[in-house]
């Protein structure tokens, strides 16, 4: 297990270093001058100079990035141009939500996706079978966004169930908390529990053709018992590595729902850094979202290992 | 894969044999008639646009504001007094653009490189793909985004994000199948008869690679739709006055309490249009690939 620890960790430096690459050139390579854009067209020369230099412009773009990813280690992500705020405080003010949103949203997720999938996958072409394929299918092509719209007309602005926008800090009032948060979530988890769904359901009816599974039903388990016992563990493996890709994407796809019921989240945060031009704070939000998607991939490579130990061995 | 008929087959031959081949309405295929008639539908809107909307996307009628469905306007006005209907035809120009544009640009940036990467090998092919990889560990949406941070705002911007979240997938494909059929005995010969890597590469790798990269595409398609909505959604992609879905939902999402109805029908054209896509891309892998049937 040691071994096979280790060289999932060292799999992960590449990828960490060639992302963090990609995030300084993508934002480093902006059309016009990214002094020029800090300062303002009018600033005297003067300014633009202290500009250039407090963005290390005069350095050799290597400098710049090894420069950059120093700073980003020790935790200094640079400072925002609009507030002088640092951008680690800005980032870590606004962690809470978006991470609880995700949590909540990933949570519920599974909860439809597992049952419904196993179901499915084990009923294969029933009535059930069907209803989850056009659930899976629908949640697909839904767009985030328009079922956030939908669910707050329904539920906050005609029902009154739930309050269309804010949120209350876990710290201070759990329920209110996690109540303010349950329309987003909703909205995050069903289309990220059809592709779940999907996965779960496909898993399930691979499982049920091994020969494990005749040798259970003919030794008189009950049906109930093959699926639980010996299909569903064995299934497990491919719905891992959907699940992390699925966190990933909920993590991301917060960004549009935050905006939607107008969350004070990273998401928030960067849709309004990019629009205005405030690069530095992009770069942090992308890079710290883009390495903590990475960490929830290798958790779930590691977490195969422990499922099924033939995996190491690979 | 199409098989050459023989010389000597009468063309009556030929016909029985096509028809043979050709799937048999089947009830089970009814979902994917129905998709080819909306995607059809949609195509003929974004064609023919200004021949079918009833008025002019732009034109605003400021004493008709979030006017209710009438013979004038099948689907009411929005809040500047505009025909939503016309607004709705005119937007799937915008769904045709961003579908077929931001594809094509993965398309042609991911296939060269996957190409290059499968067929030279060695440190080309661990440079590239480690590239391509860290692309991939991205999250779509947050890659997007930090490319039109660096480009500014805007719907070229956004389809050449899109396509840069897509292009690993294309690269990888194509590598895969570039990897496989190098080794394959026509190639090989191919190779032997003296043809550089450029004529093996475009005359025998490409042709036989095409069929995942297909249905890779008419998958993506649906997503770039979506992904550009969201943008667009966000301030991020297309641009208001441009009648796109994602900017129809924007002003919609202002008006929620007082005018819930105008979310509805952009979001409904979004839904169906990029489940149909969904549907004939699903068919198309089966029909490609049947061992993932009924998967």
């Amino acid at each position: 297990m040691g071994a096979y620890i280790i060289r999932r960790l060292l799999a992960v430096v590449p990828i960490l270093f060639f992302m963090s690459v990609t995030i300084f050139l993508v934002l480093r390579i902006v059309p016009g001058d990214p002094a020029r854009a800090m300062v303002g067209l009018e600033a005297d020369p003067q300014a633009y100079e202290q500009a250039r230099d407090l963005l290390g412009l005069d350095k050799p773009l290597y400098q710049q990035y090894l420069d950059w990813l120093g700073d980003a280690l020790r935790g200094d992500l640079g400072r925002s141009y609009r507030s002088n705020e640092s951008v680690t405080n800005l980032i870590t003010d606004r962690v809470p939500l978006t991470f609880q949103l995700t949590l909540m949203a990933a949570a519920l997720a599974i909860a439809i996706a597992f049952p419904l999938g196993v179901l499915a996958g084990a009923n294969r072409n029933s009535l059930l079978d069907r209803l989850a394929s056009v659930f899976a299918a629908s949640g697909i092509a839904i767009p985030g966004f328009w079922l956030a719209l939908i669910l707050l007309t329904v539920f906050s602005v005609k029902l009154h169930w739930f309050q269309s926008f804010g949120f209350v800090p876990f710290s201070e009032d759990p329920v209110e908390s996690v109540r303010s948060l349950v329309l987003p979530a909703v909205s995050l988890a069903l289309p990220a529990s059809a592709i779940l769904t999907r996965m779960v359901r496909s898993s399930v009816v691979d499982a049920m053709n091994n020969d494990y599974v005749r040798t259970a039903r003919a030794k008189g388990l009950k049906e109930s018992t093959v699926v639980v016992r010996h299909v569903v563990r064995n299934s497990l493996i491919p719905v891992l590595t959907v699940l992390g890709i699925v966190v990933g994407q909920l993590l991301s796809g917060s960004i549009i729902i935050e905006v939607v019921f107008a969350l004070p989240g990273l998401g928030r945060l960067a849709v309004d850094s990019i629009l205005f031009r405030e690069l530095v704070v992009v770069q942090g939000v992308v890079l710290l979202v883009a390495t903590v998607t990475v960490f929830i991939n290798l958790a779930v490579d590691l977490g195969y290992g422990l499922i099924d130990p033939r995996v190491k061995l690979r | 894969m199409s098989v050459d008929a023989g010389a000597g087959m009468s063309l009556a031959d030929e016909i029985a044999i096509q028809r043979r081949r050709l799937p048999r309405l089947h009830r089970r295929d009814l979902p994917v008639y129905v998709a080819v008639g909306v995607v059809g539908v949609v195509a003929l809107c974004a064609v023919a646009a200004p021949v079918l909307a009833p008025h002019d996307p732009a034109e605003q009628d400021l004493l008709f504001q979030f006017g209710s469905p009438s013979r004038d306007h099948p689907l009411g006005t929005d809040d500047l007094g505009r025909d939503v209907l016309s607004r709705l035809i005119y937007g799937s120009r915008v769904a045709a653009q961003v579908g077929l544009i931001s594809v094509g640009i993965a398309i042609l940036a991911g296939v060269p490189i996957g190409l290059a990467a499968g067929y030279a090998g060695r440190w080309v092919d661990t440079l590239l793909m480690r590239v391509m990889d860290a692309l991939l560990a991205f999250p779509p949406i947050l890659l997007a985004m930090a490319v039109i941070a660096g480009l500014g705002p805007g719907i070229r911007n956004a389809m050449i994000a899109i396509g840069i979240v897509f292009m690993p997938t294309y690269a990888r494909l194509a590598r895969g199948s570039a990897l496989v059929i190098k080794e394959m005995d026509y190639a090989l010969a191919a190779r032997a008869l003296g043809a550089g890597p450029a004529r093996v590469v475009l005359r025998h790798i490409v042709p036989n690679s095409l069929a995942p990269i297909l249905v890779q595409a008419s998958l993506g398609i649906g997503i770039a739709v979506i992904a550009e909505a969201s943008l667009a959604y966000l301030g991020l992609g297309s641009q208001p006055p441009n009648p796109s879905w994602g900017i129809m939902l924007r002003q919609a999402s202002s008006f929620l309490e007082e005018h819930w109805f105008a979310s509805i029908p952009p979001g409904a054209a979004i839904f169906v249009l990029v489940l149909s896509v969904n549907v004939i891309g699903d068919h198309l892998r089966d029909v490609f690939d049947p061992r993932l049937r009924g998967r």
